[in-house]
């Protein structure tokens, strides 16, 4: 149906629909002592393993080790730019780690190919654009030099968050960022791991999406 | 569906016990996880200020689906409007061949369900793949979703196990974490070869153009990421202002829905972006009102603000005693039992309307506070204006007015009552078989004999005595 | 203080001692009890129903009664006190001539613990044989909130509770009851479980009709336990006297 069409049906129904009148309400989510004790609790309950390293160095060694943890041997990461720790490509793939990346951003690329590569990593590596305290969440806003699929084919998720961008919730973070989707054609809010209940209620982890998700707090 | 498929579908849902049991255990559960005010003090002013901001959209539901539609296609995506499911089924179904699609992967969309929109492809010889584990599981069962937002709480792992060994060739194993590392090495083939992808939407944001999706699984994730078109299908209601009222909504949803504080995912696509390989090279945007706009023109408008998230499934007695398929539609419980009949008709689904107690529990724990059993009891007039009410009921409740409005024909009737009575056989004031209507009370309970004397007559001769 | 009594229907024809029980009550706190005889039954079952003109003249009808006098309505009921003071208003907004009336009797009519506990104070409690359970009729929980007041009322009783299924329905709701036996019978039994599994001997409540559907399905099963509306259960509280 046509869209002027459409709509003049809706704007007929609203005239006599009952709806009532109800006042708008101010939400005030009760203010948090530390932003970062709560960040790291609720990261926590819902599965997340969460690192503090103080230096750009620690965070590259902290990378390796977790791949060594989960015996992964190949990892794709975002662009470095956008990671918040610089040379980590060249560090992991020093160590005997197969990177696999998608081409630049302005390459034409064979879609379905890529997918199936990034596929293979066993880690994905991102920054992240900010966390949320109340629910334990990386907010990840993806683009050029930083694919979704980063976050989502590997087992394996470690996003690097810089402890400055912690807000209290989803909802403070929208009030301060009232435009933030004009950024992106997709930002994510990612809390924990996949996970399922639906057969008998029992929760499994990594269902489509990762099983392991670390959170490397970066205070530097 | 008539009054005795209801009946009929309540006898099954009954008459198993073990798989009523099952319902019962899973939606008490549940229920006893849905985050309550006195474990999150926020919780009462997010559902006030969920309210406003639903019953706002409704009201200027014209404007935001304007302003919507405008900022989507300035951000490149397509929209379209679908005045009915036959017409939305037909664009999807149009697009897909004209973009030679072979494959769609579909997460999880109650709104398809309503327009059976897989139908529709797999008639056009489309292969549909539900990517949802729950309804992947349905799927290939051939079955149907008995709960909006857990679609299997009817099945056992074994059930699951069975399914998956003769359907998929794999091994028998009832582990779930087993169950689900199958499903995930057969989806992610899928996914990773899929022409098409189409999902659902929780909120669409007007002010940028963005729809909003909530999962768990990440099987939303990579529907709208791995192939090279995305579809959007999303019933006209489901929309706010801005990215705050999202926010409020996301606040409340999850609470509600399972006790997460968000989804696991909470994805907000807006349009089509530079991008690398990984994002979509199309959206489009279903718009759907199939019956939603006659639905927003009367007095259960209101129920248009639903967000979806099973609340008043899971703490409705009715539902925990019949589980979804015991509604026999799309969208049951308490939230369905108004739905339903104001998109598909009063004859015969308002009888939905009459499978509850009006107890109220679901508009204790709705996020967006609505007055379900207002609205329940709003349907059931409109049955008894639609003339479907039966016989006995209609006889009964005149006959009942009649003496209820005149003091005299009240006590005339008290008495007929008592004396009538006393043709009954009971047993220490207890009658064990009544006739007509009544058997339906005897079947399972003695109903009391009316006393020798009413409390009227006694206070008659108390006054009389002083 | 003077009131008047709704006596609800259920109690006029089937247990009448619990409409005496509540005028010992009101009258033990301190109260004149008048009854205006044209009273017969608020309407909700036909409301319930959805047989809403059927439901309004019984509406008018009971307003016309007990606005005989301007005294203040006491209801041994939740659900019938919901009715008035909820629905009446609602089925009577659009009727130039009763709408102000409804209005006015929603703001008089008081559910028989509400009145005891919060408006007057009553120094009453419930004496009950052994254990004793309360059972929360819907209406009156939810949409009237009555909950404290039978809590004070059973202070002193060696009471016992039903834990996560005391506020679940019993499966009474009202014609619901025989409409759809099957679903009520399935809540019925559930409810009788969870008060077997308590041990209460004895059950008290605030609506006939959800002790009538309780009490006959126990019968049926033969499950010990007493059921009683809670205005017979109620005695003066018995102050203890120190020695000294």
């Amino acid at each position: 149906m046509e869209r002027s069409a459409f709509l003049a049906r809706v704007a007929t129904a609203t005239e006599t629909a009952a709806l009532p009148d109800v006042p708008p309400t101010d939400v005030r989510l009760p203010r948090l002592s530390s932003r970062h004790v709560r960040f790291v609790t609720e990261a926590e309950a819902v599965g997340c393993v969460v690192h503090e390293v103080d230096r750009a160095d620690s965070a590259r060694q902290l990378l390796l080790d977790i791949a060594d943890q989960h015996g992964v041997s190949t990892f794709t990461a975002w662009d470095s730019q956008h990671l918040g720790v610089r040379g980590v490509a060249p560090f992991l793939s020093l160590a005997g780690l197969e990177p696999v990346t998608l081409p630049p951003g302005d390459d034409p690329v064979d879609w379905r190919a890529s997918n199936t590569e990034v596929a293979r990593a066993g880690l994905g590596i991102t920054g992240a654009l900010g966390g949320l305290a109340y629910s334990g969440s990386v907010l990840l806003q993806h683009g050029p030099g930083r694919p979704r699929t980063t976050s989502l084919l590997p087992e394996v998720h470690v996003a690097l968050l810089d402890r400055s961008k912690l807000f209290s919730s989803l909802l403070s973070f929208s009030r301060r960022n009232r435009r933030v989707l004009e950024g992106s054609s997709n930002l994510v809010v990612v809390t924990g791991p996949s996970r399922t209940g639906d057969i008998e209620m029992v929760l499994t982890k990594g269902v489509h999406g990762p099983k392991h998700v670390h959170v490397v707090l970066l205070d530097f | 569906m008539s009054r005795n498929d209801l009946t009929d579908r309540i006898a099954v849902a009954i008459g198993n016990r073990p798989k009523a049991e099952t319902i019962r255990s899973a939606t008490t559960r549940i229920d006893g996880q849905r985050i309550t005010s006195e474990e999150f003090p926020a919780m009462d002013d997010l559902r006030d200020a969920t309210r406003h901001i639903r019953m706002e959209a409704l009201k200027n539901l014209p404007e935001l689906l304007d302003e919507f539609a405008t900022n989507l296609e300035r951000r490149g995506g397509a929209v379209f409007f679908a005045s009915d499911a036959q017409e939305a089924n037909a664009y999807v179904t149009r697009l897909a061949k004209a973009e030679g699609v072979g494959i769609v992967v579909k997460g999880k969309s109650m709104v398809t369900e309503e327009i059976d929109l897989n139908e529709a492809l797999e008639s056009e010889g489309i292969e549909v793949v539900e990517t949802d584990l729950g309804e992947f599981i349905i799927q290939l069962d051939n079955d149907t979703p008995s709960h909006i937002i857990a679609p299997i709480i009817h099945k056992s792992k074994e059930d699951v196990g069975a399914l998956f060994a003769s359907k998929l060739g794999f091994e028998y194993t009832n582990v779930p974490e087993e169950l689900n590392a199958a499903a995930r090495a057969h989806l992610r083939e899928k996914f990773l070869s899929a022409d098409m992808g189409v999902t659902g939407c929780n909120l669409a944001i007007a002010d940028s153009g963005t729809v909003c999706l909530v999962e768990n699984e990440g099987n939303g994730r990579l529907t709208s990421s791995a192939p090279r078109i995305h579809v959007v299908v999303m019933g006209m209601e489901r929309i706010v202002a801005n990215f705050e009222q999202a926010s409020t909504i996301l606040s409340v949803l999850a609470r509600s829905a399972t006790g997460q504080s968000l989804g696991t995912y909470v994805n907000l696509v807006s349009g089509v972006g530079p991008e690398t390989a990984d994002g979509p090279e199309q959206l489009h945007v279903i718009i759907v009102d199939n019956g939603r706009s006659s639905i927003l023109a009367g007095e259960t408008a209101e129920i248009l603000g639903c967000i979806r998230c099973g609340a008043c499934l899971n703490t409705c007695p009715v539902f925990q005693t019949i589980g979804g398929h015991g509604y026999g539609a799309v969208y049951s419980g308490p939230i369905g039992s108004v739905v339903t009949p104001g998109l598909y008709g009063i004859d015969p689904w308002g009888e939905l309307a009459h499978a509850s107690t009006l107890c109220g529990a679901c508009e204790d724990v709705c996020p967006v506070r609505l007055e379900i059993p207002r609205m329940l009891q709003h349907v059931r007039a409109q049955t008894v204006e639609a003339g479907t009410a039966p016989f006995w009921m209609r006889k009964g409740i005149a006959a009942y007015a009649k003496a209820a409005t005149d003091q005299g024909r009240w006590e005339k009737a008290e008495n007929r009552a008592r004396f009538a009575s006393a043709f009954l056989f009971s047993e220490d004031e207890w009658i064990s078989s009544l006739p007509g209507p009544g058997r339906g009370w005897t079947k399972i309970r003695d109903f009391p004999k009316p006393a020798k004397q009413t409390f009227r007559q006694r206070w008659q001769e108390r006054s009389d005595g002083t | 203080m003077k009131v008047q009594l709704f006596v609800t229907c259920l109690i006029d024809v089937l247990a009448p001692q619990v409409g005496e029980a509540t005028v010992s009550s009101l009258e033990a706190a301190g109260c004149e009890v008048s009854f205006a005889a044209g009273q017969t039954c608020c309407g909700q079952p036909a409301y319930n129903a959805g047989f809403n003109r059927e439901a309004a003249a019984m509406a008018r009808h009971t307003i016309d009664v007990l606005l005989e006098t301007d005294l203040p309505v006491v209801i041994p009921s939740g659900s019938c006190t919901d009715m008035i003071v909820h629905h009446y208003p609602e089925l009577l907004a659009d009727d130039e001539a009763y709408a102000d009336k409804a209005k006015a009797l929603a703001s008089r009519a008081r559910e028989l613990t509400q009145f005891l506990v919060d408006d007057v104070e009553a120094d009453q409690e419930v004496a009950a044989k052994g254990t004793v359970a309360y059972h929360p009729s819907c209406h009156g929980l939810r949409n009237l909130g009555i909950s404290d007041q039978p809590d004070a009322l059973l202070a002193s009783s060696d009471r016992v509770d039903l834990g996560a299924e005391t506020d679940v329905c019993c499966g009474f709701g009202g014609v619901f009851s025989v409409k759809r036996s099957d679903v009520s019978g399935e809540l019925l039994t559930r409810k009788l479980d969870a008060i077997e599994a308590s041990g209460a001997q004895t059950v008290c409540g605030g609506d006939l009709g959800c002790l009538m559907h309780l009490e006959g399905g126990a019968r049926r099963r033969g499950l010990d336990v007493e059921f009683s509306h809670i205005a017979a259960l109620l005695e003066p509280v018995v102050s203890e006297v120190s020695d000294e």
